[in-house]
């Protein structure tokens, strides 16, 4: 009864990067399922989620990676093969910004697919009066000179944080194949390169 | 001095023994009775009706009868939702845990009669002790009992005894301290004890001592857990508990985990990872057939196992099981429990699509794994034999195999880096890149497009590669490159073998 619609569904892969404490977890567990606890529960290694957005025809499977530079290495089994990647810092940290395009600079130095949606999300947007210390106006710049979308959120108020999977989900492309999840780990982040036609974009 | 501490620990059994045990009985009984006549949900089970089910609380003593979810928590205060089969299963362990006691107390009077005991007579008790960790050292009991098996107590005998505050003190100070103010207050959520002021100052200042005593380790995230839950095991003592995880993670004096677990790019969990990964290859070969088919990597399933030590994926009681025998007999134990849950599990796990459908159905078998005598019979009887040189022999193909790519990998970074200083954004595959910018003939493909397939030549060809194409293109990204080039030489050139890294010709 329901396979007609079952069959419309797009399975995509997304993970979220970012530096540790940013609210990448808060995020995904407000998207998922509408919680948020103050004190969340730092990751080690990976989570996995899914969640289906019906009116998009999107099913999610999304990879939550540990936030501390020295799981980096663990990264790219995650990002490997992803249809998006929602790099998250936080708002009142600068650091966090560096890293972030740290992790944008990565995720197109090595993942293949060449229609890789990236957003770039300033998060803990309820602490902006008080503590901001990443100018809105600076990410966006720099959203809009590498390609991203941008979003400014709060998990812990609700601030567009449906608003941006909903926003990676219109963007990604209606006829992809299912994603292959996480493949096999390869410390050395050889980039597999993608299968396309000579001198196809620009550099 | 090793002597002394056991001594303790008689002292300790004698206590105990003083107890009653008819008492704790009739408790258990009064619980069966109620977990018969609830049948559903049994969370009302849990607080204390005010009769007899509360019996000597209000010595304020800790005791060591069949109480466990008494107020909603475990003996560590763990917050605890059972079902009533949980609730059996609990006491069925409990009452095992209570004759395991005697067993101990018999244990402790024999290693101490006979006039001091000496070094020799602990070696002659060897298998009874490995026996008697195995199942289970009583909660009472674990406190006295870590300190002695993982070496702790003569640890500390070998530093000043201000080496503890003076360590948390300038830990405070350190790069680490920020990270580690980040996760203190998001540790073990569900623990009152860690949650409260005292919690979290005493984990705060554990984190910091180590961070100062360890620079090479200094802080990572998954530690938090590890110094959670030594305090609440060893009485919420911070010199103790800091002591102990020093035992498992210092490598330079034989931690009791393999080494760079926890150091800066965590190579050794890597190493791990891969030998749990062979090891399933020998003992479930289905599992590792249908992992090879998802292309689901070990290190998915049970980095967090081996980082955390089980204390976040089990119910605390079962995870202090597992550092029961993990203290006293090594590493060995976590492969034996992975290889358990593994194994006890493998028929939901098969059934699996997909690697993070795998993942979620693992953390959630895991997270009830409350029949911790079951699991730790299959860790020790139930996964065949596992010689410690054949994990040896895996680990030293697998240390060989994760330093290549760790150095391939920073080869890499490092020139990338060097390259975006200078704004100039590889965003191709170098070989079309190359063949554009020099205008000449495509370079060998099969090479060009995948320059780290042999690592140890990888940041040869990167390096030949930039110098290509500096060649065509301006000064100030050769500059960049060479500076590149010498800070790689510099880091890496013993792992690489220096002759691939010539200085830079001017």
């Amino acid at each position: 009864m329901a396979a007609p619609f079952v069959e419309q569904l797009v399975q995509s892969k997304l993970v979220l990067l970012g530096e540790m404490g940013s609210g990448k977890t808060s995020l995904v567990q407000r998207f998922v399922r509408g919680q948020y606890f103050e004190n969340q529960e730092s990751t080690i290694g990976a989570s996995f989620f899914t969640k289906t957005l019906p009116e998009k025809h999107v099913k999610f499977e999304i990879w939550d990676t540990a936030g501390q530079e020295r799981y980096h290495s663990l990264a790219p089994m995650y990002y490997r093969g992803a249809a998006a990647a929602i790099v998250v810092f936080d708002i009142t940290h600068p650091a966090s910004f560096e890293r972030a395009k740290k992790w944008v600079w990565e995720l197109r130095q090595n993942v293949a697919n060449p229609g890789l949606i990236i957003a770039l999300v300033g998060n803990k947007v309820d602490l902006a009066d008080e503590s901001r210390a990443v100018p809105e106006a600076d990410a966006r710049a720099y959203a809009a000179e590498t390609g991203l979308l941008y979003f400014e959120t709060s998990a812990k108020t609700n601030i567009n944080v449906t608003q941006l999977f909903e926003e990676v989900a219109d963007k990604l492309p209606k006829a992809a194949a299912p994603q292959q999840p996480a493949g096999g780990i390869q410390l050395s982040e050889q980039p597999t390169p993608a299968p396309r036609k000579a001198a196809a974009c620009c550099s | 001095m090793a002597g002394s501490g056991w001594q303790q620990l008689a002292t300790s059994a004698k206590e105990l023994a003083g107890q009653s045990a008819g008492k704790a009985r009739a408790v258990t009984a009064t619980l069966s009775k109620a977990v018969a006549a609830t049948g559903k949900e049994v969370r009302q089970l849990i607080v204390p009706s005010d009769g007899e089910a509360a019996p000597a609380a209000a010595d304020g003593q800790h005791v060591e009868g069949p109480r466990q979810p008494l107020n909603g928590e475990d003996v560590y205060g763990f917050a605890l939702e059972l079902t009533a089969e949980q609730a059996a299963i609990l006491e069925r362990c409990h009452s095992k845990q209570e004759r395991q006691r005697q067993r101990w107390q018999q244990y402790m009077q024999g290693s101490t009669s006979g006039g001091g005991s000496s070094g020799g007579e602990l070696a002659a008790d060897h298998q009874q002790l490995k026996k008697l960790c195995r199942k289970g050292i009583p909660p009472k009991l674990r406190q006295a009992v870590w300190l002695q098996l993982c070496g702790a107590n003569q640890k500390r005998g070998q530093h000043q005894p201000a080496y503890y505050a003076d360590a948390a003190m300038q830990g405070a100070q350190s790069q680490f301290a920020h990270q580690i103010e980040l996760d203190v207050p998001r540790t073990f959520p569900n623990n009152s004890w860690v949650q409260s002021e005292a919690g979290q100052n005493a984990l705060r200042h554990v984190l910091y001592a180590f961070a100062h005593h360890n620079p090479r380790v200094g802080y990572c995230q998954s530690m938090n857990y590890l110094a959670a839950m030594l305090l609440l095991v060893l009485g919420r003592d911070e010199e103790n508990a800091f002591w102990v995880l020093a035992c498992l993670i210092d490598d330079q004096d034989e931690g009791i985990l393999y080494r760079d677990m926890y150091a800066r790019d965590l190579s050794g969990t890597h190493v791990e990872m891969r030998c749990l990964r062979e090891l399933v290859q020998h003992k479930l070969p289905r599992l590792a057939a249908h992992m090879d088919a998802l292309a689901c990597d070990m290190s998915i399933l049970a980095t967090d196992w081996f980082l955390c030590l089980f204390c976040t994926s089990l119910p605390a009681e079962t995870a202090a099981r597992v550092w029961d025998a993990l203290l006293h007999e090594g590493t060995k134990v976590l492969f034996r429990v992975a290889l358990a849950l593994l194994k006890l599990h493998e028929p939901l796990l098969l059934a699996q699509d997909n690697p993070g459908e795998l993942l979620r159905a693992a953390r959630a078998v895991a997270a009830e794994a409350y029949d911790r005598d079951t699991l730790m019979k299959v860790a020790f009887e139930g996964v065949g034999s596992m010689p410690m040189e054949r994990i040896n022999s895996y680990r030293a193909r697998k240390q060989r195999e994760v330093d290549r790519e760790m150095a391939a990998r920073e080869t890499r970074v490092n020139l990338q880096a060097a390259v975006r200083e200078q704004g100039f954004v590889v965003q191709e595959s170098e070989a079309v890149l190359l063949q554009r910018r020099t205008g000449g003939e495509p370079a060998d493909s099969t090479q060009h497009a995948s320059p780290a397939r042999s690592a140890s030549g990888s940041g040869v060809r990167w390096v030949s590669h930039l110098q290509a194409l500096t060649s065509t293109i301006g000064g100030g990204v050769k500059d960049s490159i060479d500076r590149g080039r010498m800070r790689i030489a510099h880091r890496r050139a013993q792992s690489l073998g220096a002759t691939a890294y010539e200085a830079p010709s001017p």
